[in-house]
């Protein structure tokens, strides 16, 4: 099973559209409820949001008292109802595995426009204890009037808030750029245009102790035109052959990014 | 047992006559005996590079970037060199229209403008590819494995070009490999002989207009339909394209009521994934689905 992660952003709606059918692989739908989690910091807080019927579709919001700045919402579909208090998310692998993933578009929309992407947080990433991200995603846009955010998502089985780090280093040079301080069970909203203006070289992002997911957002500065997209994993360089040698590849660009020089 | 599949899974990744076989025979024999289809035909060669479809508008609204890496020096930092580049044009009929060529520096990130490299006075849309090779040792480099080009695009348009808007490759994945050493492309995808349906996880109901952009990545020509329907399901539109091998099609869908909510892709492709383009008042928003 998946999750699928929102934010909320000063002056945009934040929506996820979540389908109970498969993309391929013929008529996959099944009993599934949409529940809606927030953390804490000590406990999943739960709310099952109603049936969404096989083969629907169907929009949700952030619960109507917004949640701060960087606060993560989680969205899923399960087969019952949880309670209210989890100690842990559900993982279950079984559910709703298709391949390509199952996933829902997560969209922020301003009066004007939208942006959206197709996305989902694999419940097999909630176990990673302690894991580690290189990330080359370059779409970085800082002309005068547009400015972009990196908004990095880890979710972790548990609802703790454990601090963690970012970096963002030179493509070259490997200097350290700039590094913020994360949390687990957030979206940690990060305006880079500033470091982007004041660089010549292009950025690689990386964290020593937390995986996740990266998107990369942009915009005007009267929010009427949007960029979303999430970078891809770097096991996704190569394709085919033995996956020994292509997870080779992957430690190798973390050891070498992750390095001091 | 355990050894003799060790060492089969051996003779078909590490020789150059196992990968042959693999790339020959594996999806037939796998077919005949219902060992788990193959969706995409492995390469012959690990020498050579992957490349997903990407979709390419020049006209008097859109224009085209795309982020042209050196790939080599990302997966291999410690060895990092210069890299060759190849990127191959076609047009929405499927014929070749242009080849550019680049030498990329370790660790590049090159901004490519399409206007600068598709040929003069290229306009509409088509699809491209995106190859790669060590520049020293050419095709002699075997990585156990290919490179893999899905990278990111960006689209602008008259309505704000200061902005560009970003989606990976995927009007298709896994299309075409490519030999440097033999100046060879070959499909990846294989056909089915059942009809495959793709339905995109998503809703069109908030945007007065969309455009669904299908591509054959077959080697064989194909026809590829795409059904609208609203909320419940119920069929309002039928789209259907003859498509050439690595053609495309951009199907533009009024929607003024806001009442096509979903669509189907239907065609004898495995995993027929579009390129959408939602359009908005003040904007339009692009995304793989």
């Amino acid at each position: 099973m998946n999750y699928y992660f929102a934010t909320n952003i000063p002056d945009l709606r934040t929506e996820i559209t979540l389908c109970n059918f498969a993309s391929a692989q013929g008529d996959l739908s099944a009993n599934l409820l949409i529940h809606r989690a927030v953390t804490d910091g000590e406990r999943w807080l739960v709310d099952c949001l109603g049936r969404l019927e096989p083969n629907a579709s169907q929009t949700c919001s952030l619960p109507s008292s917004r949640p701060a700045s960087g606060e993560m919402t989680l969205f899923f579909l399960f087969p019952t109802e949880l309670d209210q208090e989890l100690a842990t998310l559900p993982v279950r692998p079984d559910l709703m595995n298709t391949t390509p993933a199952w996933r829902a578009n997560s969209r922020f929309a301003s009066a004007s426009t939208s942006v959206s992407f197709q996305g989902e947080y694999p419940d097999s990433m909630l176990k990673i204890p302690r894991g580690s991200l290189v990330s080359i995603g370059p779409m970085e846009q800082a002309t005068d009037d547009v400015r972009t955010h990196l908004i990095f998502t880890n979710v972790r089985e548990k609802p703790a808030l454990l601090p963690g780090i970012l970096l963002a280093k030179s493509m070259v040079s490997r200097k350290v750029i700039a590094d913020i301080q994360i949390k687990s069970n957030q979206c940690n909203a990060w305006d880079i245009t500033e470091i982007v203006r004041s660089t010549e070289e292009r950025l690689v992002l990386m964290s020593p102790d937390t995986a996740g997911i990266p998107l990369y957002f942009s915009h005007d500065a009267g929010m009427t035109a949007m960029s979303l997209e999430h970078t891809h994993p770097p096991i996704t360089l190569t394709m085919f052959g033995n996956a020994d040698r292509r997870m080779g590849f992957v430690r190798q660009m973390k050891e070498y990014w992750l390095r001091d020089e | 047992m355990a050894d003799a599949q060790a060492m089969l899974k051996r003779f078909l990744n590490d020789s150059a006559l196992g990968r042959r076989l693999r790339h020959s025979w594996e999806p037939t024999v796998r077919d005949v005996l219902g060992v788990r289809p193959i969706i995409f035909r492995q390469p012959r060669s690990w020498n050579e590079s992957v490349s997903d479809a990407f979709v390419w508008r020049r006209d008097h609204d859109f224009e085209t970037r795309f982020e042209l890496m050196n790939l080599n020096s990302f997966i291999d930092p410690d060895n990092a060199s210069r890299e060759h580049a190849l990127m191959m044009f076609f047009s929405k009929d499927g014929k070749e229209i242009g080849r550019s060529n680049f030498k990329l520096d370790p660790f590049e990130i090159r901004r490519v403008d399409l206007s600068d490299t598709l040929p003069l006075g290229t306009t509409g849309y088509g699809t491209f590819f995106v190859f790669h090779e060590k520049e020293a040792v050419g095709d002699s480099h075997d990585l156990g494995t290919c490179l893999m080009d899905r990278s990111y695009a960006s689209y602008t348009n008259f309505q704000n070009r200061s902005l560009w808007s970003y989606v990976h490759g995927c009007c298709n994945t896994y299309v075409l490999s490519y030999s440097f050493s033999r100046s060879k492309t070959c499909h990846l995808s294989r056909g089915t002989r059942r009809k495959q349906v793709y339905k995109p996880q998503l809703q069109f109901d908030d945007c007065q207009r969309f455009e669904v952009c299908i591509s054959n990545p077959l080697s064989k020509p194909t026809t590829i339909s795409v059904n609208v329907a609203d909320a419940d399901g119920t069929e309002i539109e039928r789209v259907v394209a003859d498509l050439d091998p690595l053609a495309c099609r951009m199907i533009s869908l009024d929607n003024a009521k806001f009442d096509k909510a979903r669509i189907e892709i239907k065609g004898n492709v495995q995993m027929c994934r579009p390129l959408l383009f939602k359009y908005y008042d003040s904007h339009f928003d692009v995304l793989h689905s």
